[in-house]
């Protein structure tokens, strides 16, 4: 499962589940069938040693009991975890096969979960780029706009005052030239201001890809999970020899101590921990002596 | 003035990098985590680093401590900018020896201020 699966992804997996509820099914009825025989074949000979003071057979016997309890919840993780992988390998057959050869084949491409969700990834950073190519066309042209109206403008006022006498046609169009390079001037830093503001709203790629990237990889620790679980029941008989006091459960990580990333924080208002904003964090650095 | 600018993603590199060419730092340099970032820093002359927190491989907060835990890099201004934004998070930077933090999402101007004030900081000190 956590390998890629490139290619032709429908076929792959219809066969294999054509008829696994009624085989697991039956099987889990003999795994509990199976206790309940161990149960009454070990009730009598229980009572007889209960009765005749056998500790140590009496021992023997609850210890069998456990012993088929627990082959028996192994099975049922077993079968649960099996199913739980085929539903999430079926997932992606699920993919309409309709439609145009080429969203077939775009479909193709994201056949799971954490390919469908990398696809966003890509998709808004194409996005994001594309804006901030249009930003980084369009400032110099504005910029250049703004420099030269305003020299110009400085050369037309020399060139009103020398040409003083003129008449009141001539007077108004000064005017109005007057403005219009005055308003390139102002309006171009307007647009400048504006095109920062779209650089800047271009954050939201990185911030959105943070979180989607968390959500990959909670796909795949389920995944990772799912398959040494699926592993593990493989080997039913060999895990339930083993006593389970506790020894093979430790390892989980205790390094909550840690301080570590994060990502941005979702639910802010619900969190007292997290800063609400830039001036949360200038206030709480400035406490501690910043 | 020569500028490292670290972020896994390639969005967030170029908005840094045009802000810091609209307040006319030309002469940046990029990377996309703490191990590409830890060698340039090293090796180059760099005068001050700008980096986000949450990366595969090195994070920001692990780039920050190999820093000052280097001779040549203790004194190195260190800008975060980053979605990080609990508490305990942002007292950790300050205790591990950043000299700025700015939480995403951010303004053109909080970037500029955080800049003009870590640069009016270190001529201080001088």
């Amino acid at each position: 499962m956590s390998e890629k699966q490139g290619k032709g992804p429908a076929l792959a997996g219809t066969d294999k589940s054509v008829e696994p509820d009624a085989e697991t099914a039956a099987l889990a009825a003999a795994g509990a069938k199976s206790f309940h025989a161990a149960l009454l074949a070990r009730k009598q000979a229980l009572m007889a040693s209960l009765q005749g003071d056998d500790m140590a057979a009496v021992a023997d016997h609850i210890h069998q009991i456990n012993q088929a309890r627990d082959e028996t919840l192994y099975f049922e993780v077993g079968r649960l975890t099996r199913a739980l992988h085929n539903a999430l390998r079926d997932f992606h057959l699920e993919i309409g096969l309709d439609g145009n050869a080429e969203a077939k084949h775009e479909l193709s491409e994201m056949v799971d979960a954490r390919s469908r969700l990398n696809y966003v990834i890509g998709m808004t950073e194409d996005a994001a780029n594309q804006t901030m190519d249009c930003v980084d066309e369009a400032a110099p042209m504005v910029q250049q706009l703004v420099e030269e109206s305003g020299t110009i403008h400085a050369d037309w006022k020399a060139f009103q005052t020398r040409s003083g006498g003129a008449d009141d046609g001539s007077r108004a169009l000064f005017e109005r030239i007057d403005q219009l390079l005055q308003r390139i001037s102002n309006d171009g830093k307007g647009i400048h201001t504006r095109l920062t503001d779209i650089l800047m709203a271009q954050g939201y790629q990185d911030l959105s890809g943070q979180v989607i990237k968390r959500v990959i990889e909670l796909v795949s620790d389920v995944e990772q999970s799912l398959v040494r679980l699926v592993k593990l029941a493989s080997n039913v008989e060999e895990v339930a020899g083993i006593k389970h006091s506790g020894s093979q459960h430790k390892g989980e990580p205790v390094e909550k101590q840690r301080i570590r990333a994060e990502g941005p924080q979702i639910n802010q208002q619900n969190n007292q921990n997290v800063v609400s904003g830039q001036d949360d964090v200038d206030d709480l650095l400035s406490s501690l002596g910043f | 003035m020569k500028i490292l600018i670290v972020d896994d993603f390639s969005t967030m590199r170029r908005i840094i990098k045009n802000l810091l060419r609209d307040l006319g730092f030309t002469n940046t340099a990029e990377a996309d985590d703490g191990n590409s970032a830890l060698p340039m820093l090293e090796n180059g002359q760099f005068d001050f680093l700008i980096t986000d927190w949450n990366m595969p491989g090195m994070t920001g907060i692990d780039l920050l401590k190999a820093c000052r835990a280097s001779e040549k890099l203790k004194t190195l201004p260190i800008l975060m900018v980053t979605a990080e934004a609990k508490r305990d998070q942002i007292i950790a930077a300050a205790q591990a020896g950043v000299s700025g933090y700015v939480v995403k999402p951010f303004t053109a101007a909080a970037l500029q201020e955080k800049i003009e004030k870590i640069f009016e900081r270190i001529d201080a000190n001088r």
